[in-house]
């Protein structure tokens, strides 16, 4: 009971990286986003960060937040 | 006609509209289910669209509380009848989609007709706002993680329930909601979320937003009063009764909570003149 008492209290943050990470990750897949190219200096500096850390870090960002504010928005 | 004469035509015409079981909710209630569970194979094998799924998925789940309803008064089956089991089984598989369960649900809406609009005992006191914004937007703020006010309403008098049943009712919830996200989650790291997020979460949360607007707020607004005849309203509904789910004419259904819900409109207008004397506030219907 304590462990599912812990587990609740930490729900947002949970329902973030199991849920919404995937979410994100499929979302931005299905939309065929690709590498993040930023132009400086004449150069063309490419990031291809993949779809699942993307969603993984909005899902977590996400989560922890709600769990620490007690709030999705 | 005095007081006591009044309820009894009142009763009389009442008695009029119950008793037979209305296979229309067993339909309704067991066929939405069947219909949503459809849905997941027909898009998970490509059959069907998700943009087409996502639309129907909504409307069912909206509309999954209403056969629901009548079941948890026991309306398809009375306890100790032939038909108790299927009355059962419409509660529990229509409250799924909405992750509900039948005893929790049962309980707790009992307790909302014992002691309609008291702000400690009403369960779904919760829902009060002075207008539909608000009452909309009160529905969506309230399931933020710490401010879950109705769901901490149900918890908060389920467990203050001394029975076994009300111990059973919270170990329901607590179940449902852990089995709810763990489908959620295995759906989405097995490569649906989107299909999960469409064909469920977020019906869900439409859904709850419609029932604890259309189906708790309109017709208990502005919810300050608690005799008889003064806890519920009519209202003219601008939607129309399909959009409502009927739940204008609630006021019959907490007078006389086993009429079946598509029986409320034509008991309601058999009745209307004895409400009216009782002081009914009936908003032009």
């Amino acid at each position: 009971m304590l462990m599912i008492r812990a587990l609740l209290a930490i729900g947002p943050f949970l329902f973030g990286l199991a849920f919404i990470a995937p979410v994100v990750a499929q979302c931005l897949q299905r939309a065929q986003i690709g590498p993040l190219i930023i132009h400086h200096a004449g150069l063309a500096f490419s990031f291809s960060i993949p779809t699942l850390a993307i969603g993984l870090t909005v899902g977590g960002t996400m989560g922890l937040a709600a769990t620490i504010a007690g709030r999705w928005l | 006609m005095n007081g006591t004469a009044l309820r009894a035509e009142e009763r009389r015409i009442a008695e009029q509209f119950m008793g037979r079981t209305p296979w229309i909710m067993v339909i309704w209630g067991l066929g939405g289910t069947l219909a949503w569970l459809a849905l997941w194979p027909l898009v998970l094998g490509g059959h069907l669209s998700l943009w087409i799924a996502a639309p129907i998925a909504t409307v069912i789940v909206c509309y999954s509380y209403l056969p629901a309803h009548d079941a948890l008064h026991h309306i398809i089956g009375r306890p100790g009848t032939r038909l108790h089991w299927l009355n059962e089984v419409v509660a529990e598989a229509s409250l799924i989609m909405i992750v509900f369960p039948r005893r929790p649900a049962r309980l707790t809406h009992f307790e909302h007709h014992r002691h309609t609009n008291h702000a400690e005992r009403d369960p779904d006191y919760a829902t009060r706002a002075p207008n539909i914004w608000a009452a909309i937007w009160q529905s969506i703020a309230g399931r933020h993680p710490k401010t879950s006010r109705k769901m901490e309403a149900y918890r908060t008098l389920l467990s203050a329930m001394p029975t076994k049943d009300a111990k059973d009712a919270l170990l329901d919830l607590l179940i449902s909601r852990i089995a709810f996200f763990t489908i959620l989650a295995v759906l989405a790291w097995s490569g649906y979320a989107i299909e999960a997020a469409l064909l469920w979460w977020l019906p869900r949360h439409v859904a709850i937003t419609y029932i604890e607007v259309v189906l708790s707020w309109a017709p208990h607004h502005p919810a300050v009063e608690t005799g008889r005849y003064r806890t519920t309203r009519a209202f003219t509904s601008p939607v129309g009764t399909l959009l409502t789910g009927a739940l204008q004419y609630h006021i019959v259904h907490h007078l006389y909570p086993t009429i079946p819900l598509h029986k409320t409109p034509a008991a309601f207008r058999a009745m209307r003149h004895l409400l009216e004397k009782q002081g009914c506030a009936l908003g032009g219907l």
